[in-house]
C-alpha cells in the first residue's frame, strides 16, 4: 500500500512539475521581455520614427511594415482560403480530386518557413523580378497562412447543422444561396477565429520575409507595393546582427520583442474569446 | 439523353474550362516575368545599399545625413555582407553594393553574362582587427602564429603564456568580405578549421569575443570598443596610421560598387557624397580611414 | 442547375490552387536543387562530411547539416515530451474545469510567441546563463538550442497529446478503478497507453515543428557547419545554413543550386513526418468511428 501511494504522490508531483514549467515558461518570457525593456518602452516609442542610426527613438516604421505585410498576406490567402474551403467542404465528393486536394494542403502546412521564405526569394523576388518588397513578402507570408485559413474555414463550415441547411433547401433555396445566406454566417465566427489566428502567425514570422521584404536601415516610409518596408520581427533580428551600438539597442530590441509579444498575444486572446463565445452560443442553443 | 452521356458532358465542360483558366493564368504569369524589372532599381531616385557589414556604420550614417536633404530619393541600407551585397547588385535587387572585398573574378563572369559593366569607387580604407576577449593577457601575436590558431594547431591559450583557457575560435560566414581578406592575407592556402564559429557580421564577431573567455576573431578596425581587446599582430598595432602607411598587414580597401547603367542620379550623387569632404568626414568619424 | 455548375467549377479553382502552389513550391525547390547534381556526385552531397561551398574547391557534403539538425531535434524531443505529456495528462485527468479553461488558453498562448523572440531571448540570456552555470566555453550550442526549442515544441505535443487522452473512453479508466487501481496507476497503465498513438502522432508533429525551425537557431546554435561531438558543441542545421548563406549566393551559382538542394532535404523529410502523422491519426479516426 505504502509503495503505491508514495509511486503516485511522487506522480503527481511531477505533473503539477509539468504543468508548472510550462505556465512559468510563458509567464517569465512576457516579465523579462517588459521589466528589460522598461527604460524604452513610452508611447513615443510606438509612434516615433528611429533616430540616429536606429539607436534611439521609436519603432513606428517597423510596426508599420508589419501592418502593410499582414493586411497585404490576408488580402491573398483569404479569398482563396475561404472559397477553397467553401469548395472542399460543400461540393467536393470523395474521390481522387479531394484526396489530392487534402494531402496539398497537409503538405503546405507541414513545409518549413524557411523553405516558403527561398521559394519567395526564388519565384516573386527574382523570377517575376518583384524585388525584396511588400509584395513578394505577402505572397510569400499568404502561402504560408492559407492552409490555416483552410483548415479553420472548412471546421467551421462542417460545424453549421445539416438541420440548418436542409431547412434551407427545403424553403426553395439553391445551394449556392444556401451557402451565402445561410452556412457562411453562421460559421462566421469559427472562420474569424481562424482569420485572427493566422494574422498572429503571419505577424510573428521572420524566415520569410528575410530575403523578400525586409530591411532593417530605410530612411524613407514605404509608399508603395514595390517598396521594402521594415517589420518587428525583423527589427529585432537586425537589431542584434546589424546594429552597431549594441548597449543602446538591446533595449530597443526587448522593447521591440516586448511590443510585438503583446500584439501576437492580444490577437491569440482575441481568438480565443471568439472561440469560448462561440461554444457558449451553441450550447444555449441546444436548449 | 441518359446519364452517362450527361455527365459526359458536364466533365467536358468542366475540364475545357478549367484548361482555358489554367492556361490564362500560366500566360499572364509568363507574361509578367519581367514585369517588376524596371520598376525599382532603375528608377533614379531609389537607392538600395547592401552588402558589407564593415561598411555598415559609415553608409547608414551617411545616409542619414544626406537623406533629409534630398526627399525626393528613397534611400535603404541592409548588411548580409559583401558576397551579399555584389550577388544583390548582379541581380538588379540593389543599385549599390557595399564591399570590403574586391569583386571576384567570378562575380564579374556573372555581370558579363548578365550585360552589366560593374564600376567601382574606393570610399575608404580598412585594418582588420585581431580582437580576443577582454580576460585574456595576450597583446600580441606573430603573423604565422594567428594563422595556426585558425588552423586549429592551437588549442588552448596556455600554449601561449599563464591563460589556462580553450581557444574558440570566432570567424565570419562565406558572404563576408571581411572574411575573405583575412582568409587571403592570414591564412593564405591554408582552411580555417571547421569548428570555427561563423557569424553573420562584425557586430556578432565582437559580441561572442566580448562574453566568452576564451575567444579570438576579427573585425573591421571601425567596430573596436572597449567590449573586447586588441590584439598587436607582428608587433604592429592596428590603427588607422599603420594601415595608411602600409605597416599594417592586415588591411584592405572598402568599396562601393555600381553598374555603369545604374551610376546616375540618386546613385551618382550618393557615391559623389561618400567622396566628398563631409562623407570623408563620416569615414574618420566611424574609425576608417579616409582616402583623402 | 447549370448556375450551380459553373459556381462550383469556379469554387473547384480556388482549392486547387492550393495543390497547384504546394505542387509549385515541391517542384521549383527539386528543380533547383537537382542542378546541383550535375556537378556535385550525390552521394558525395548527402554523406560528405565537410560543408565548405566557398572553399576552393567548394566541398559540399551536408552530413554536418543534418546531423545538426538532428542532433538538435532528438534532444529538443527528448525534453520536451515528458513535461508536455505531462502536462496534458494534469490538464485532463486532474485540472478542474476552471482550472483547465486557463490553462488550455497558457498552452495555447506559448504557441504563438513568434520564434524570433525566442531566439532572441536565447542569444541575449539563455546562453550566457547556461555559459556561465556549466562553465562554457560558449553558450551558443545544441544544447541551449534544444531547450529553447523544447519550450517551442511544447505546446504542439501538450495539445495533440491532450486530445488523444481525452479520447481515451471512460469506460476503460472506471474498469481500471473498479479494479482496485489508483488514479496514478490508471493513468500510466491504462490511459497512456490507450492514447499512445496520439501520442506520437503529437511528437511527430512536434518534430516537423522543431525540425523547420530557423529563427531560433539562427541566433543560438553557433553557425559552425561541423559534425558536432556533444551536445555542448555548436553546431548547424539546415534551415541556419539556408538562412544564412540565402543572400550571397548568386543566382544561378553552384552554391545557390546546393542551398536549394539542402533545401529539398529538409523538405523531404519534413513531408514524410507529415504524411506519417497524417496516415497514422486518420487510422485512429477510422477505429474510432
Amino acid at each position: 500500500m505504502n509503495i503505491r501511494r508514495r509511486k503516485m504522490n511522487i506522480g503527481f508531483i511531477f505533473l503539477y512539475f509539468c504543468i508548472f514549467f510550462s505556465v512559468a515558461a510563458l509567464l517569465l518570457i512576457l516579465f523579462y521581455l517588459f521589466y528589460k525593456s522598461a527604460s524604452v518602452l513610452n508611447w513615443n516609442f510606438l509612434v516615433d520614427m528611429p533616430r540616429n542610426g536606429m539607436t534611439a527613438g521609436g519603432i513606428f516604421p517597423a510596426i508599420v511594415g508589419t501592418l502593410y505585410l499582414t493586411i497585404g498576406a490576408i488580402v491573398f490567402s483569404l479569398p482563396l482560403g475561404i472559397l477553397g474551403a467553401v469548395y472542399i467542404s460543400e461540393y467536393a465528393r470523395e474521390g481522387l480530386l479531394l484526396k489530392i486536394i487534402r494531402i496539398g494542403i497537409n503538405n503546405l502546412n507541414g513545409v518549413p518557413s524557411i523553405v516558403f521564405g527561398l521559394f519567395g526569394f526564388a519565384v516573386f523576388v527574382r523570377y517575376f523580378h518583384f524585388g525584396i518588397s511588400i509584395l513578394s513578402g505577402s505572397l510569400t507570408l499568404g502561402i504560408l497562412i492559407l492552409p490555416m485559413i483552410i483548415a479553420t474555414t472548412e471546421e467551421a463550415l462542417k460545424a453549421v447543422p445539416l438541420e440548418q441547411r436542409l431547412a434551407s433547401y427545403s424553403l426553395g433555396a439553391g445551394k449556392w444561396e444556401t451557402i451565402i445566406k445561410v452556412v457562411l454566417p453562421e460559421a462566421f465566427s469559427g472562420i474569424l477565429t481562424g482569420v485572427i489566428l493566422s494574422i498572429g502567425r503571419a505577424a510573428g514570422e521572420t524566415a520569410p520575409l528575410l530575403y523578400t521584404a525586409a530591411t532593417f536601415y530605410q530612411y524613407y516610409m514605404p509608399n508603395s507595393i514595390f517598396s521594402e518596408v521594415q517589420a518587428l520581427p525583423f527589427h529585432i533580428y537586425a537589431l542584434i546582427t546589424e546594429g552597431l551600438t549594441p548597449s543602446k539597442q538591446i533595449p530597443i530590441a526587448y522593447g521591440t520583442a516586448a511590443v510585438l509579444v503583446t500584439l501576437v498575444l492580444l490577437i491569440n486572446i482575441t481568438a480565443i474569446y471568439i472561440r469560448i463565445k462561440l461554444r457558449r452560443k451553441k450550447w444555449a442553443r441546444r436548449y | 439523353m441518359s446519364i452517362i452521356t450527361q455527365m459526359q458532358k458536364i466533365l467536358f465542360w468542366k475540364k475545357r474550362n478549367g484548361l482555358l483558366i489554367l492556361l490564362i493564368l500560366l500566360f499572364s504569369a509568363a507574361c509578367s516575368h519581367n514585369a517588376g524589372k524596371n520598376r525599382k532599381v532603375q528608377g533614379s531616385t531609389a537607392l538600395i545599399l547592401q552588402g558589407s557589414t564593415t561598411l555598415l556604420p559609415v553608409i547608414q550614417r551617411a545616409a542619414e545625413v544626406y537623406a533629409p536633404t534630398h526627399k525626393r530619393y528613397k534611400i535603404s541600407v541592409r548588411g548580409g555582407g559583401s558576397g551579399n551585397g555584389i550577388a544583390a547588385l548582379l541581380d538588379g535587387i540593389a543599385n549599390i553594393a557595399m564591399a570590403s572585398r574586391p569583386i571576384s573574378p567570378a562575380e564579374i563572369t556573372i555581370s558579363r553574362r548578365a550585360g552589366l559593366k560593374i564600376k567601382e569607387t574606393v570610399i575608404a580604407k580598412d585594418g582588420i582587427v585581431v580582437i580576443v576577449n577582454n580576460r585574456n593577457p595576450i597583446s600580441d601575436i606573430s603573423l604565422s602564429d594567428l594563422r595556426k590558431i585558425y588552423q586549429g594547431v592551437f588549442k588552448n591559450w596556455s600554449e601561449f603564456g599563464r591563460y589556462k583557457v580553450k581557444i574558440i575560435v570566432v570567424s565570419r560566414d562565406s558572404a563576408s568580405g571581411t572574411f575573405e581578406v583575412f582568409k587571403r592575407i592570414v591564412m593564405g592556402k591554408a582552411n580555417i578549421v571547421a569548428s570555427s564559429l561563423e557569424q553573420v557580421s562584425n557586430n556578432m564577431v565582437r559580441k561572442i569575443v566580448s562574453q566568452t573567455p576564451g575567444a579570438i576573431g576579427y573585425i573591421g578596425l571601425g567596430y573596436l570598443n572597449k567590449a573586447v581587446k586588441p590584439v598587436k599582430v607582428g608587433g604592429i598595432k592596428a590603427s588607422a596610421v599603420n594601415v595608411n602607411n602600409g605597416k599594417y598587414r592586415i588591411s584592405r580597401p572598402l568599396f562601393l560598387y555600381t553598374t555603369e547603367a545604374l551610376d546616375t542620379g540618386a546613385v551618382k550623387d550618393f557615391i559623389g557624397y561618400c567622396l566628398s569632404d563631409s562623407g570623408q568626414k563620416i569615414v574618420k568619424e566611424k574609425g576608417y580611414i579616409p582616402i583623402r | 442547375m447549370k448556375r450551380e455548375k459553373k459556381i462550383e467549377l469556379f469554387l473547384a479553382i480556388f482549392a486547387l490552387a492550393a495543390v497547384i502552389i504546394v505542387a509549385l513550391i515541391i517542384f521549383i525547390i527539386l528543380k533547383e536543387g537537382i542542378k546541383t547534381f550535375y556537378q556535385v556526385n550525390f552521394f558525395k552531397f548527402l554523406f560528405g562530411k565537410i560543408w565548405r561551398p566557398t572553399g576552393s574547391p567548394p566541398l559540399l557534403g551536408i552530413l554536418p547539416l543534418l546531423l545538426g539538425s538532428v542532433y538538435v531535434t532528438g534532444l529538443a524531443l527528448l525534453l520536451a515530451v515528458p513535461i508536455a505529456v505531462g502536462s496534458a495528462l494534469f490538464i485532463s485527468e486532474i485540472a478542474s474545469r476552471k482550472q483547465r479553461d486557463i490553462l488550455k488558453p497558457v498552452i495555447e498562448l506559448l504557441a504563438g510567441i513568434p520564434s524570433v523572440i525566442y531566439g532572441f531571448l536565447g542569444l541575449v540570456f539563455i546562453a550566457p546563463l547556461f555559459q556561465k552555470i556549466f562553465g562554457l566555453a560558449s553558450g551558443l550550442n545544441i544544447f541551449t538550442t534544444s531547450f529553447i526549442l523544447a519550450i517551442m515544441a511544447l505546446p504542439t505535443i501538450a495539445s495533440v497529446s491532450e486530445d488523444a487522452i481525452n479520447a481515451v473512453p471512460h469506460t476503460i479508466k472506471y474498469a481500471s478503478y473498479s479494479l482496485g487501481a489508483d488514479k496514478w496507476e490508471t493513468m500510466t497503465k491504462v490511459t497512456l497507453p490507450a492514447a499512445r498513438i496520439g501520442i506520437i502522432v503529437s511528437i511527430a508533429l512536434g518534430f516537423g515543428r522543431v525540425i523547420g525551425e530557423t529563427m531560433t537557431v539562427l541566433m543560438v546554435l553557433g553557425g559552425a557547419a561541423v559534425i558536432p561531438h556533444s551536445i555542448f558543441s555548436s553546431a548547424q542545421t539546415m534551415t541556419g545554413a539556408i538562412a544564412s548563406e540565402m543572400g550571397e549566393a548568386s543566382y544561378g551559382s553552384l552554391h545557390y543550386h546546393s542551398l536549394f538542394a539542402v533545401a529539398s532535404v529538409l523538405m523531404v523529410i519534413t513531408l514524410l513526418f507529415n504524411i506519417f502523422a497524417e496516415i497514422i491519426s486518420s487510422k485512429l479516426r477510422q477505429r474510432r468511428k
